[in-house]
This record gives C-alpha cells, sequence and structure tokens, in this order.
C-alpha cells in the first residue's frame, strides 16, 4: 500500500499565496486581520466574490475571495495604470476572478510540490453573496481575513482528501 | 516591421494589463478572449508572438496550442505560455506542444517582457524628449530577441519528439552554484527531494565555470552575488564559450534583485527563481529548462545529421561531377577514334552498341597519297608524322564539313562513305561525295606550298577512287572489340579506282557519275579489268565542277528544255566550233524533220 503523502498546512499555504500574489502582481502587501473582526466590512452588496475550484486524483477543493468594491477599483488602477474610482460590474468581475484565479493556482502549486496534483476551473464571480461551500463533513476548511489599503479581504477554502 | 502580439486570456484584465506593458515598445498587440477567438485572430494577423492563457471558456489554451501546431501557417509561431497553472505536468505537456516559454501567474511584467524580448525583437519608443522610455529602461534598442530558426526548431522538434519520462529529466546533472553553504545544501536537498542524483556544487563563478569545461552539465543553478566571480560575469562568459552556450542557467535571486534577474535572463539565462525559493517552482522551472535542453540537444544532433548527410551529399556529388569530368575526358579522347556521326548517334542512344549490320546503298570514297613512302623517303619521322597528321587532320575537317562518314584511316589513306548513319538519298549522298573530293584537291594545292616550305621536296598528291552501290554497313568483330564499318565489293571497286587513276585526280564509278550528272563534268577512262569483277570496269575522271569550268572559260554550256549545248575549249579550237555551230544553223533553218546527227564515240560525253 502507497502511504498518502502528508498535507501541507494548508491555512499558512493560502496565506501566503494571498501575500504572493498581491506583491508581485500589484505591489500590495496585506496584514492578517482577526477571523471575526468586521471593522472595515462593507455590505454584503458592494463586494465581489470569485470562486476557483480544484480537482485532483487525492483531493478536491474550492478557493474563495471576497473583495470590496472600492479594493477592486484600486486593483484595477494599480494593475492597469489608470485611476479607476469606480469600475465597470463586468471589469470588476473579471479582475476579481484572475485574483481568485492566480491565489488558486498558487494554492495548486504548493500542494502539487506536496504530490497533491491538481487542475483549475475556470474563475465564477458572484456580487453580494456570502462566502459559502457545499455541504461536505468531511472537508477541512479555512477562513482568514485579511487587511489590504485598508480594505477588508476575505478569504476561504474548502479540501477534501480521499485514500488511493 | 514591427512585431505583433497576440495575447489570448479569457481576463480582459490581464489582456488590458499586457497591452499597458507593451505600449512602450514599438510593437502591434491584438487580443482575444478564448482560444477558439484565438484561433481566428491568429490566422487573421499573422502573430510574431503569442502569450497565451491555460484556463479559458470555449477552447483552453491547451487546445488552441494543439490546432496551431496543425496549422501550417501557425504552427512555427512562438507561444509564452502565462497562466496560473504551474504543476512540471503541465510545463512538460506544453514543452512538447513546442511552447518557448512558460510564466506563471502572479506575473513580474519584467520577467514577461525579457521574455517577450527574447522571442521577437522588442524596440523602445523614445519619449518625446529623446529619452529611452523610463518604463523599459534601455535606449531604444531590442531586448534580447533570439533567432527565428532557434524558436522554428526547437518548435519543430518539440512537436515531433516523444515526452521524456520523468526518470530521464532527473537523472538529469545538475550544478549549484551559489557561495552560501546553506543556500546550496538547502538547493541540493530540494533537488533530491524531487529526484535528482546528479548534483554538484560550485562555491563561486570560477569554480563554477572551471566544473564546466570539464564535465558535462543539463542545468546550473546560479547565484547572482558571488565573491570573485558574480552570476553576471559567468553568464557573460558562458554565453561567449560556444561549446557552454547552450547550456540553461537558472538565476537564483533575492525578490528584491528583480531587476538583476531580468538583466540575467537579457543576457541568456533560461529562468529566475526568487529566494527563498518554491519547490515547486525549482521543480517547474528546472523541469521546463531541462526538457528545453534536450530538445536543443535533439535540435543539435539532427542538424549535426544533417549536416552530416548534407556533407556526405555533397561529396558524393563532388566524385560524381569529377567521375562525370573523367567520363568526359574520356569519352571526348574515345570519340577521336569513331567517326562524330557514329558516336553522336551511340551517346543519343539512337544506334546501339551490339553486332549487327545491314544493307544499304552507299557512296564510298576511298583516298591515297601516291607515292607516298618515297614522297616522304627524306624526312624524319618526326617531321613525317607531323605532315601525314596535318593531311589528314585537313582531309578529315573537309569529309565532316560535308557530312562524310569516316570509316578509317589505313596508313595514309582513308576510307569514306556517304549515307549512313544519316542519309539525304542515294544522290544527294553521291553529289556530296563528289563535292567533298573535289574540295579535298583543292585544299591539297593550297598545302602544297606550305609542305613545300617543311622540306617537302615533291607535294603530296592524292588519288581519289568513288563508286555507289550495296555495301553491308554495321558493326563487326567481337562483342569486346568491334568496328563501325562497311564491308563489300563497292569498297573493294573504290580502292581499284583510286589505284586505277592518276594523282590528283577523281575516278568516279559508272553508277557515281550517272548520280552526278549536271554537277560535274567527267571524261571516260579506258575500261580497267579489277580483281574480283568479272566484267572490264569503266570510270569516269573528274575534269571539274560545270560551275567552275563555266567561270575558268573552259567550257560554253547551254541549256533549255530541248536543247543542250556543250563547248569543251580545252578540247575543240574556238573556230572549229564556229564552222560546226554555222553548220547546225544551216541545218536548223531548213524544213522540219531533216537533220540532227548523233555524236561520235569517244567524244566527251555532256552530262545532262
Amino acid at each position: 500500500m502507497i502511504a498518502e503523502p502528508p498535507i501541507p498546512e494548508l491555512g499558512s499555504v493560502t496565506a501566503s499565496a494571498l501575500a504572493e500574489v498581491l506583491a508581485t502582481q500589484f505591489k500590495l502587501s496585506v496584514i492578517a486581520s482577526a477571523p471575526d473582526e468586521e471593522t472595515n466590512s462593507k455590505p454584503m452588496e458592494q463586494c465581489h466574490v470569485g470562486s476557483v475550484k480544484l480537482t485532483g486524483g487525492l483531493f478536491s477543493g474550492d478557493v474563495q475571495l471576497q473583495l470590496p468594491e472600492a479594493f477592486v477599483a484600486k486593483l484595477t488602477t494599480v494593475m492597469l495604470g489608470a485611476n479607476a474610482a469606480s469600475v465597470a460590474e463586468e471589469d470588476a468581475a473579471d479582475i476579481t476572478g484572475e485574483l481568485c484565479n492566480m491565489l488558486a493556482g498558487r494554492i495548486a502549486a504548493t500542494l502539487a510540490a506536496a504530490g497533491y496534483f491538481s487542475t483549475l476551473s475556470i474563475p465564477t464571480v458572484a456580487r453580494g453573496r456570502r462566502l459559502k461551500f457545499e455541504n461536505d463533513p468531511g472537508a477541512k476548511k479555512y477562513r482568514s481575513n485579511w487587511t489590504c489599503e485598508g480594505h477588508l479581504l476575505k478569504v476561504a477554502s474548502q479540501f477534501s482528501f480521499r485514500s488511493r | 516591421m514591427s512585431p505583433k502580439i497576440l495575447s489570448v486570456d479569457d481576463s480582459k484584465a490581464v489582456r488590458k494589463l499586457l497591452a499597458r506593458m507593451f505600449r512602450p515598445f514599438d510593437c502591434e498587440l491584438c487580443e482575444a478572449a478564448n482560444g477558439e477567438e484565438g484561433l481566428a485572430v491568429a490566422a487573421r494577423e499573422m502573430p510574431d508572438l503569442i502569450i497565451l492563457d491555460y484556463n479559458m471558456p470555449v477552447m483552453d489554451g491547451i487546445s488552441m496550442l494543439r490546432r496551431l501546431r496543425e496549422n501550417a501557417d501557425l504552427r512555427r509561431t512562438p507561444v509564452i505560455m502565462l497562466t496560473a497553472e504551474s504543476s512540471a505536468e503541465n510545463i512538460a505537456t506544453v514543452a512538447r506542444l513546442g511552447v518557448r516559454d512558460y510564466v506563471t501567474k502572479p506575473f513580474n511584467e519584467e520577467l514577461l517582457l525579457a521574455k517577450a524580448g527574447r522571442a521577437v525583437p522588442l524596440v523602445a519608443h523614445l519619449t518625446h524628449n529623446g529619452r529611452p522610455n523610463p518604463r523599459s529602461g534601455r535606449s531604444g534598442d531590442t531586448l534580447g530577441a533570439v533567432s527565428s530558426e532557434e524558436t522554428d526548431s526547437a518548435t519543430e522538434l518539440a512537436a515531433r519528439t516523444p515526452a521524456p519520462s520523468a526518470s530521464a529529466l532527473q537523472s538529469a546533472s545538475v550544478l549549484v552554484v551559489d557561495d552560501s553553504s546553506t543556500m546550496r545544501m538547502s538547493l541540493i536537498k530540494a533537488l533530491n527531494e524531487l529526484g535528482f542524483d546528479n548534483i554538484k556544487e560550485a562555491k563561486n563563478g570560477r569554480q563554477a565555470l572551471e566544473l564546466v569545461r570539464k564535465e558535462i552539465f543539463d542545468l546550473m543553478l546560479l547565484d547572482m552575488e558571488m565573491p570573485e566571480m558574480n552570476g553576471m560575469e559567468v553568464l557573460i562568459a558562458l554565453k561567449n564559450d560556444p561549446q557552454l552556450g547552450g547550456l540553461p542557467v537558472i538565476v537564483i535571486s533575492g525578490a528584491d534583485q528583480i531587476e538583476n534577474a531580468v538583466r540575467c535572463i537579457e543576457a541568456g539565462a533560461e529562468d529566475y527563481l526568487p529566494k527563498p525559493f518554491n519547490p515547486t517552482l525549482l521543480r517547474a522551472r528546472a523541469t521546463s529548462s531541462i526538457e528545453k535542453k534536450r530538445l536543443r540537444d535533439l535540435d543539435r544532433v539532427r542538424l549535426t545529421q544533417l549536416q552530416s548527410e548534407k556533407d556526405k551529399t555533397e561529396a558524393a556529388n563532388r566524385l560524381v561531377t569529377e567521375q562525370n569530368q573523367i567520363l568526359g575526358n574520356l569519352s571526348t579522347k574515345l570519340s577521336k577514334y569513331l567517326s562524330p556521326q557514329i558516336f553522336q548517334s551511340i551517346f543519343k542512344g539512337e544506334q546501339n552498341v551490339e553486332i549487327s549490320s545491314k544493307r544499304k546503298k552507299l557512296t564510298i570514297c576511298f583516298t591515297d597519297i601516291a607515292g607516298f613512302t618515297e614522297t616522304t623517303d627524306n624526312l624524319e619521322s618526326e617531321e613525317l608524322t607531323n605532315v601525314l597528321n596535318h593531311y589528314l587532320t585537313e582531309m578529315s575537317v573537309i569529309a565532316l564539313q560535308h557530312g562524310a562518314t569516316i570509316d578509317k584511316f589505313i596508313g595514309d589513306a582513308m576510307l569514306l562513305f556517304f549515307g549512313d548513319p544519316q542519309s539525304k538519298g542515294v544522290a544527294e549522298d553521291a553529289k556530296a561525295c563528289v563535292v567533298m573530293a573535289i574540295a579535298m584537291q583543292r585544299r591539297m594545292r593550297e598545302l602544297e606550298q606550305e609542305w613545300r616550305s617543311r622540306g617537302l621536296l615533291r607535294p603530296f598528291r592524292i588519288r581519289m577512287g568513288i563508286t555507289t552501290g550495296f555495301c553491308t554497313v554495321g558493326n563487326f568483330g567481337s562483342r569486346d572489340r568491334m568496328d563501325y564499318t562497311i564491308i563489300g565489293n563497292e569498297v573493294n571497286l573504290a580502292a581499284r579506282l583510286q589505284s586505277a587513276t592518276e594523282p590528283g585526280s577523281i575516278l568516279l564509278s559508272h553508277e557515281t557519275n550517272a548520280l552526278v550528272q549536271g554537277l560535274v563534268m567527267t571524261e571516260e577512262q579506258p575500261p580497267i579489268t579489277v580483281k574480283g569483277f568479272p566484267k572490264p570496269i569503266s570510270g569516269y575522271k573528274i575534269v571539274g565542277t560545270f560551275d567552275d569550268l563555266i567561270k575558268e572559260g573552259r567550257v560554253v554550256l547551254e541549256e533549255r528544255d530541248g536543247l543542250h549545248v556543250l563547248v569543251d575549249l580545252t578540247k575543240q579550237d574556238s573556230s572549229d566550233v564556229i564552222e560546226i555551230l554555222e553548220g547546225i544553223l544551216t541545218r536548223l533553218k531548213l524544213p522540219r524533220g531533216k537533220g540532227k546527227r548523233a555524236p561520235r564515240a569517244g567524244q566527251r560525253t555532256p552530262q545532262g
């Protein structure tokens, strides 16, 4: 019988992935916030939620990212060099999806290095919904809050590992 | 012409970002939101570089890549994958499809520009103040482009080459170069964990160069900041060494040294790995670099093979050319032993070189120098050879000008014939032969003076006999040695006629004489008895052509329908001729029905 590879500590994997994506692509740094901190939290309808699913032989997962609209505008400004006070809905969804895609890609790369290979789905983006996963009692769930440029970002992931 | 770059990404933000990144450069950007659209835009725009996402709706990047490789016009277009997917398997898959480079998202913009600059020449625009655009940081020159041949051959080879096994890649030899022993150990440990067994280390650039000059490596992981010789100096030394230029180098740089990393990539490094390094990135970049080196090595082997084949082909061609030249020279030499007509007909394949013959009516000419031995008695053999060869050459030229087939030289004699392999008809062949014989006699008179000056006291005079009749013509001899010749009584007759005539004259047989009436005036000779011929043979000596005789005033010739008047003034006194003609006039004035007289026997016969 082949032993399963050790599962990386997914909380820190997610944290370092988010930090890497924001630093590399947007030259932004993040700091961790308390999980329940809602100080700067915006109303739900002013947030975009991106989701990317990971599908592999030994596991499946879902990485979700909630970004306030103002932060998406900030990302657009940084990424495209334009001063975007407000961003069109379509463009906001696009940049949220791309950021989520990069985040899931970094997490997938770390898991692949540990022996858990997967492929990424195309990102889906919705406005005004909570971070929410399919009901899977055996899944490992992680949630973390982050502050970047005064905006509260929420990251959540869920992974279900299978035996060979 | 500025390069055209196609970005294919489902994210509008990424496409816009790429457009912003490439704006400072003299290039044209087009975009597509998925693989299907990408194929259509690529077919329309024929880009010089495609930057391609992996995960896209409608058609993903890998499907588009496969379709590109099937398209004859686009299969060589360099592609850089720009994707969040970074597994070694994905990199290996796209490398087999000929992807030029692989950049993972999130990506460093300078790094992507450097990699794009290796695929297409990117020239920075100048700003309004004439300074280079600060974004590019370069003075209007190109961002390290590679030749299209390199891309083409690697792409083509990748499409044909089966994937290497993981074990094959991991048995590759890797050199880790870092002044920090901790970093070296850390990299070696990570490489070991990834399955790489064959790892060596060097603690500075100088030691690294010594090692790569002694041993063969598939990959170098190179630190930037080192004592004695830094990473950039190593890169420059490698790239300037034709033996080592193909060694892929991954630069290990601190996250704060990204500018240096970009410079290293421009200087020829394959990729870079930020410190602290991520094992997945290490695996992906090492695998990708080794795979690309393997393809380049295959390419080189293939090129060497092709060069070797080319050399062999060229050597073979040279040999064939030399042999052809030898054969050409030989055939030129051999052709001198054959009559040109025979030589040509053999070389054109019109005549088989086999023992065969046919009966054919030919006109045969036999020439011989009268009293050759006595004439040349006083000449040294060398001078004799020269004179004889001169004579034969001159006669041969005339013979060939008139279409004769030179059968053979028999000492100072020549046997020539007309009518094979080419014939203009029996009468025309006979006339050509007679005209040739007259030309030969005329030339002999011209040569007389020249030969006299060379010590030939008594000039050559030739006798010629000509006859027309059926002969057997063809190849005679054995299978190994044959002659194209004629045999038959007519050949003997020509020889006998020759020997029966006076030096400097031409004697025709009865049949030839009949065929050349109107062309030459002949004089019938007393019949001669010839061995092999039961009855005496009539011979006709050529006096000259009518044209010449009229011009010389030796003959008067008037011809009309029903009238033929020939006066040979060498035989008849003009007053006698006048008297005869007046008699004829008197008779012509008499009433019709009285009077013409037949010519007397023994008199010269007017020909025609």
